[in-house]
Order: structure tokens, then C-alpha cells, then sequence
């Protein structure tokens, strides 16, 4: 029998399942493990093997094709499709490939706070570097794995152009993560998104695999994704309560941020998730209709997954307020985790908010603690 | 020979038009090769008027490169280089092309981009096999779009790169809003070739300016304009300091100061670097920089401004946050005393954080809560 635990992204929501003896269905288990982000796209698709053979048949009405399938249908697709979208990335008349973007393991000490507030630990290309092939590629990523393996030097960092300039030698950095990126040469476009407000527009080309560390393919991805498993799952309960202080490691720049409501237990409660203020809630559904209107007339799809969204209060690294964004804390209330990281400077005002929301302490104290705390936060910023 | 025309300042080359400078025949090469609108033509075309035209010198452009005995000598090698290298970028073979970055004349105002510090913005990696479908690509964009844009910066690559940074043949190409070549860069030159095609970049030129110590400036080449207060240049002696609204330094200082600048002046120790502007400038160009606050004020020793021969006057608004440059200028002026200046700036900075949490609070979804910070009834 498949261990389904493992591929959820989460701990803390993985040990809840457990604890809790929950009965996954098939359309649950495919959609977690589609959402997987640490395992390979091979291990995947034997989990989608395993789970048309194990669990029983079921059946989901896909809302925009208007059709009524059989889960097992549904996951054969799957499969079918990403192994065709793969070939396709892996045909190489007449395109180049760039390895786009790669994701340190951890913050190397001389890159600055500001850039991982804005990027994470993405390091995005500068100056992209093509290639014919995207063996060509992997080897280019496979020699710049070493270099990293063995501490930064100049001399070879000569040989490696289109990443944040590097400043200092760091042994023991390295990547755990790489886009590569397939685009078709002379055609002058690409299919791609761009994040709203971006302060430097970038545009993630949409034709692009997923590495692990070790050039591993985790995921192919070729045009729109496709939001079929969406439809798959219906609400999986999760353990935390209104109040509780999360981060979602899986996020592009991970933070943490105070939880109010996830999207499927806003809709379709069942107690797990105590969402005791419903006047908030209802101002979330009236907004999010709103945005969702605007954003169908704008014609831009970067909706699609909002199923899954969670909500919560969380600090704008740019002013240091407290903040709910429209689009979510996160994308994915499944990926959540206990924070227990430290909660000094801007954070502190998480603990707050936390502490207010529990009844831990009365308004009083919160707005002057939070007035004393982006004080202090300010002077200490204006002493370094 | 207007080589006025040339100066990225106009207050700069007003300036100097106006006490009668006369040109030596390195200067006015420089002047052609910074010029930031002028088209790779009008730059060769006017290099080989200086040839024609101007009394032949010797040079030493910085102090990495040897002395050159004849400026005419070097503006041959360099109109010929330059041409190769024009020539270097469009062969295609085993390479591709990208437009790594353009910029617009105007930026469209429908287009809201948080934080936006330039016109510029980064492009894609759509490859091209040949600089001519990469053009006409940019073309057909504009004849399609209308897109606006004045400058393309165009990288060519080596396919597979073996060896190098970049791989051999890789460059770069700016291209005005008519796709015309403004500046061409080959990153894989001979060694000969290689000193040639960096010299004038990285030489250093001592010109007369018009600016004064406290005067709000900007250089709208830089790649994020950002006005900032003058303050001195790196190359100037006591005497300078002062004739630019400096305060007299102490003697003991003055003759450190004089001593340093003479010893430079004899080894030719200038370079590109001390062509900056040193200056006050808001943290991080107001963005907030490190401090996340965009009052901060804070002298930059690495510069202000990238070159002084591009400033001129600032004379937009000094609203927001900028209201600091002004009370920064008009203290360095003597035109207000310490009290006005501290409390000035610290009311800005005041009015400034309100502002934020304005904002913050105006692009808030929940309509209560907007309406709350708004003052009205719940």
C-alpha cells in the first residue's frame, strides 16, 4: 500500500493525518502527491500507479470541462500527459535551453537580507546562458554543483556567467533546486507569467522542468498547468487554529505569518478549523469575489489554484505593516507548518497578533506593544 | 565641429561653451565616446573629425595604460576596432542572440510597477539565430505595439559555452529607438584589441563644471535617475573646494588635500573612478535601502553619481521624501540654520512614514478596515 504520508509537503498536517486515522480517497492522494515538492517526477507517477491499483474508483465533476469522470481516468491522463509534455521538453530541434533560476539550500552569508525578502533563495539568471541540448545544460549545472561543493573560487566562477554576483567565498553552499527553461529560437515569444506588482517584472517562461540537487527532474511543465487535480480534492482537515503562527516552507519566499482561514474551510466547514469570526469571513468572500471578477476581465490567469489558498496576517517586508493580502498567505493550506523560528524584529508583532486573536492579551496591550515594537525595530535598523 | 552636442549635460556643456573651453583632442574623444544618444556613425564620423581637424597630443587615458604618443594614432585603431567589432557581433555562427533589456522614452502609465526606479526593463531569454531576426523582431513589436521604447541592449551568446565567462563572440549591442548601433562590446578581444576597445571607457578627463556645493542635481543617463545634493569631485585641490562653495579647510587639511591631488596629477593617477560625483543622495535612491526608510540621507564615498560630466540641475518637484534633499541643500547653502534643518528633515520623515501606512492601508481589501483608517463610522 502506497505511504501517501510521505508526500505531504507538511510535518505538521502529515503527523495530524496520521494521528488522526484519516481515509484519504484517490482524488486526495493524487492531488498530494501532484503537489509534492520534494519528490521526483518518476517516484510520482509510480504513486499515481499504485493509487489506480490500491484505492477505489471515484468520481469528480471537472467544473470547466462541464464532465462527470472516474478518478482512475483522471490520474491515467495525468500520467499520459506529463510523459508526453517531458518528451516534448526533451526535443531539441529548434530550441535552446537556459537553466533559469536555482535555489540555494540555505541563505549563503553574503547575500544581502533584502534580496531573500524579495526573492527567497531563488537566484535568477542575469544573463542567460544557452544551450543546445539539455544534457548540455545539466552538465553546465553539474559543473557549477562542484565548484559550490567544494567553496566558491574565482577562477572558476569565471566560467560560470548570469548569477547574483558573489562576494565572498562559502564552502558548503549549494543548490538544491533548478529551473531550465525550453524556448523556441526565432519565434520572439515565450508563454510566460508575470507576478502583479513585481517590482522588477519577471517572466517565468511556462515550457521549463524542475530539478533537485541532483539534477533529479521533479516536474515538467509545458504551457498552463493543467487544474485538474483541483477538482480531486475536497477539504483535508489540518490542525491549526485562528491565531496560530505558520509558515509554508514551500512557498518562493517562506514567511511567516498568523493563520486566519483556509479557502476549503471557509466554504465548506466541518469544525476542524475553528473560524469563529464569520463577519471577517464573509468580508474575505465579498473581496474575493471581487478580485476574482477583476480578474477574469484582465485576462490573467494566475488564479487557478486558489482552491487551496490560506489567509492570515502577515508583515509587508516593505513597510513593516501588518498586512492581509488578497492573494493569500499561501497557496496551499496543505504545505502549512508550526513556526517555532525566532520571533524578533518586524515578527514580533506575529506574536502579537497571535497572542490578541487568542485572547492571550487585551487590545490595550497590543497596540502599545506594537507601537513599541516597530519603534525599537526602527532604531535598531537606524544604529546597524 | 560642434562638440557640444555630444555632452550628455546640457548644463555642463552650456557651461563650458559659455568660458570659450578649448578642447585637446583626448578630451573632445572622450566627450564623442560617453555621449549616450549619439549613433556608433556620428561617433566614428566625429572621432575622424578630431583626426582631421584637432591638433594631434600624446595621451595616458588612466593609469593601467601605457602612454600613447599620438591621440590620432589611437582614434584610427579605435574607429577600426569598433567596426570589427560591429562585425564580430553579426556573425551568427554557434551563437544566439537575446534583447536582454529596453527602455521606454516615457513609461506608460497604465503600466504600475511597485518600487520602479528606471525606465528600463529586463527582457526574457527568447533566443534569436541572427541579429537581423532579432531585429526585425524588435520592429515588428513596434510597428505592432507601438511599444515605446528608445534603447535595446541585445546580448549575443555562444551556444554551449566551452570556455570563458561569456563564450567566445559574446557581446553586447545598445541600439537606439531606431534600431540604430549607438555602442558595441565584444567580451573576447585579443589582448591588443582588448586594451584598445576599454581604454577611453575607463580614462579619466578633468573638465570645468558649473556646480556648486549644495546644488540638487541629476544624471539622467544613470540607469536609475536619482537627484541627489552635490557636494565636491574627487579630483579637486583645496582652491577648487572652495571656489565650489566649499568651506575653507583647516590649513594642516588643505595641504594633506593639495599634496595627495598634486602626486596624482604627476603620476597620472586618475582613473574612471574618480570621475564620480560625491554627493548626499536618499538611501538606496528613496527606495528605502537597507534601513527600509526613505528619508534616509547618506553621503555614498564610492559616489552619488557615476560621472560628473552628466549632471545638471535638478529642477523637478521636491515633494515627499525629496523635501530632505532641499533642506540638505539649503543648510550646505548657509540659507538655514541647524534647528531649521534637523527639524525639517525630521517632520519629512514623519510626514513620510504617514504617507506609507496611507498607502498601505488605501490598497487594503477589506472595506472596514479601509473605511476605519479613512476616519468614518463603522
Amino acid at each position: 500500500m502506497i505511504d501517501i504520508y510521505r508526500f505531504i509537503n507538511s510535518k505538521d498536517v502529515a503527523d495530524y493525518l496520521r494521528a488522526t486515522g484519516h481515509q484519504f480517497t484517490a482524488g486526495q492522494a493524487a492531488y498530494l502527491v501532484h503537489k509534492s515538492a520534494d519528490a521526483t517526477l518518476a517516484e510520482r507517477i509510480d504513486a499515481w500507479r499504485a493509487i489506480v491499483a490500491d484505492m477505489p474508483e471515484e468520481r469528480v465533476f471537472v467544473e470547466y470541462r462541464e464532465y462527470t469522470y472516474g478518478s482512475r481516468e483522471l490520474i491515467e491522463e495525468h500520467i499520459a500527459d506529463k510523459e508526453a509534455k517531458l518528451q516534448k521538453f526533451l526535443n531539441s530541434d529548434g530550441a535552446a535551453y537556459f537553466p533559469y533560476e536555482s535555489r540555494w539550500s540555505e541563505k549563503p552569508s553574503w547575500v544581502p537580507e533584502k534580496w531573500c525578502a524579495e526573492n527567497g533563495l531563488w537566484n535568477t539568471l542575469r544573463m542567460p546562458v544557452p544551450f543546445s541540448t539539455f544534457d548540455g545544460c545539466k552538465d553546465y549545472l553539474r559543473r557549477e554543483g562542484r565548484i559550490l561543493g567544494n567553496g566558491w573560487r574565482l577562477d572558476t566562477l569565471e566560467e560560470m556567467p548570469g548569477r547574483l554576483e558573489q562576494r565572498a567565498p562559502k564552502s558548503g553552499v549549494h543548490y538544491d533546486r533548478h529551473v531550465v527553461c525550453r524556448v523556441v529560437m526565432d519565434e520572439g515569444w515565450y508563454q510566460s507569467y508575470g507576478h502583479i506588482n513585481d517590482p522588477e517584472p519577471q517572466y517565468t517562461p511556462l515550457d521549463y522542468v524542475v530539478l533537485d540537487g541532483n539534477l533529479e527532474i521533479l516536474d515538467v511543465a509545458w504551457g498552463w498547468n493543467d487544474m485538474t487535480f483541483d477538482y480531486m480534492v475536497s477539504a483535508i482537515p489540518i490542525p491549526f487554529q485562528r491565531g496560530d503562527i505558520v509558515i509554508d516552507r514551500t512557498s518562493r519566499v517562506p514567511h511567516p505569518f498568523v493563520f486566519g482561514f483556509a479557502i476549503p474551510w471557509a466554504r465548506d466547514r466541518d469544525g476542524s478549523v475553528r473560524v469563529d469570526n464569520e463577519k471577517l469571513e464573509e468580508l474575505f468572500h465579498e473581496q474575493f469575489n471581487d478580485l476574482h471578477r477583476e480578474i477574469e476581465a484582465s485576462n490573467i490567469e494566475a488564479f487557478y489554484d486558489w482552491r487551496m489558498t490560506a489567509y492570515g496576517y502577515e508583515i509587508d517586508v516593505e513597510t513593516g505593516m501588518v498586512e492581509v493580502r488578497p492573494f493569500g498567505a499561501s497557496d496551499n493550506y496543505l504545505n502549512l507548518e508550526y513556526y517555532d523560528g525566532p520571533l524578533d524584529g518586524e515578527l514580533r508583532q506575529l506574536a502579537i497578533i497571535s497572542e490578541l486573536i487568542k485572547s492571550e492579551i487585551d487590545l490595550g496591550l497590543a497596540a502599545n506593544s506594537n507601537r513599541a515594537a516597530s519603534i525599537d525595530n526602527h532604531l535598531k535598523a537606524m544604529l546597524q | 565641429m560642434d562638440i557640444y552636442r555630444f555632452f550628455n549635460s546640457k548644463d555642463v556643456a552650456d557651461y563650458l561653451r559659455e568660458i570659450g573651453y578649448e578642447f585637446t583632442a583626448p578630451e573632445a574623444a572622450y566627450i564623442v565616446d560617453h555621449c549616450d544618444s549619439a549613433t556608433l556613425d556620428e561617433k566614428i564620423e566625429l572621432w575622424q573629425q578630431i583626426i582631421d581637424t584637432m591638433p594631434d597630443c600624446p595621451t595616458k587615458w588612466n593609469p593601467c595604460t601605457e602612454r600613447r604618443d599620438s591621440t590620432h594614432e589611437f582614434l584610427r585603431e579605435y574607429i577600426s576596432l569598433q567596426r570589427r567589432m560591429l562585425e564580430m557581433f553579426e556573425q551568427s555562427e554557434g551563437c544566439v542572440y537575446f534583447v536582454r533589456k529596453a527602455r521606454y522614452g516615457e513609461w506608460p502609465e497604465s503600466y504600475e510597477v511597485r518600487n520602479r526606479r528606471g525606465n528600463w526593463i529586463e527582457r526574457g531569454p527568447i533566443p534569436f539565430s541572427s541579429l537581423a531576426k532579432c531585429v526585425e523582431h524588435l520592429r515588428s513589436a513596434r510597428e505592432d505595439d507601438g511599444d515605446g521604447f528608445d534603447r535595446y541592449v541585445i546580448d549575443k551568446m555562444e551556444i554551449d559555452p566551452t570556455g570563458g565567462k561569456y563564450g567566445r563572440g559574446s557581446g553586447a549591442l545598445s541600439l537606439d529607438g531606431d534600431f540604430r548601433p549607438l555602442d558595441v562590446d565584444i567580451c573576447e578581444l585579443d589582448e591588443n584589441d582588448s586594451d584598445i576597445a576599454y581604454e577611453l571607457f575607463h580614462s579619466f578627463v578633468e573638465l570645468p563644471v558649473p556646480f556648486m556645493r549644495g546644488d540638487i542635481v541629476i544624471d539622467r543617463t544613470d540607469l536609475e535617475p536619482h537627484p541627489f545634493v552635490f557636494d565636491h569631485l574627487k579630483f579637486w585641490d583645496s582652491t577648487e573646494f572652495v571656489a565650489h562653495g566649499g568651506k575653507p579647510l583647516p590649513p594642516e587639511q588643505a595641504e594633506k588635500l593639495d599634496r595627495l591631488v598634486a602626486r596624482m596629477d604627476a603620476k597620472h593617477g586618475w582613473d574612471i573612478s574618480h570621475m564620480v560625483a560625491c554627493g548626499y543622495e536618499l538611501g538606496s535612491h528613496y527606495d528605502g535601502g537597507p534601513l527600509n526608510d526613505p528619508c534616509d540621507i547618506c553621503f555614498d564615498v564610492f559616489g552619488a553619481g557615476n560621472n560628473y560630466l552628466d549632471l545638471e540641475r535638478y529642477n523637478g518637484p521636491l515633494e515627499g521624501e525629496l523635501k530632505i534633499l532641499e533642506a540638505a541643500s539649503r543648510f550646505m547653502k548657509g540659507e538655514i540654520g541647524i534647528d531649521v534643518f534637523l527639524d525639517g528633515t525630521y517632520l519629512t520623515s514623519l510626514a513620510s512614514q504617514a504617507r506609507r501606512l496611507e498607502r498601505s492601508y488605501d490598497s487594503e481589501y477589506v472595506p472596514e478596515v479601509r473605511h476605519l483608517y479613512q476616519g468614518g463610522e463603522l
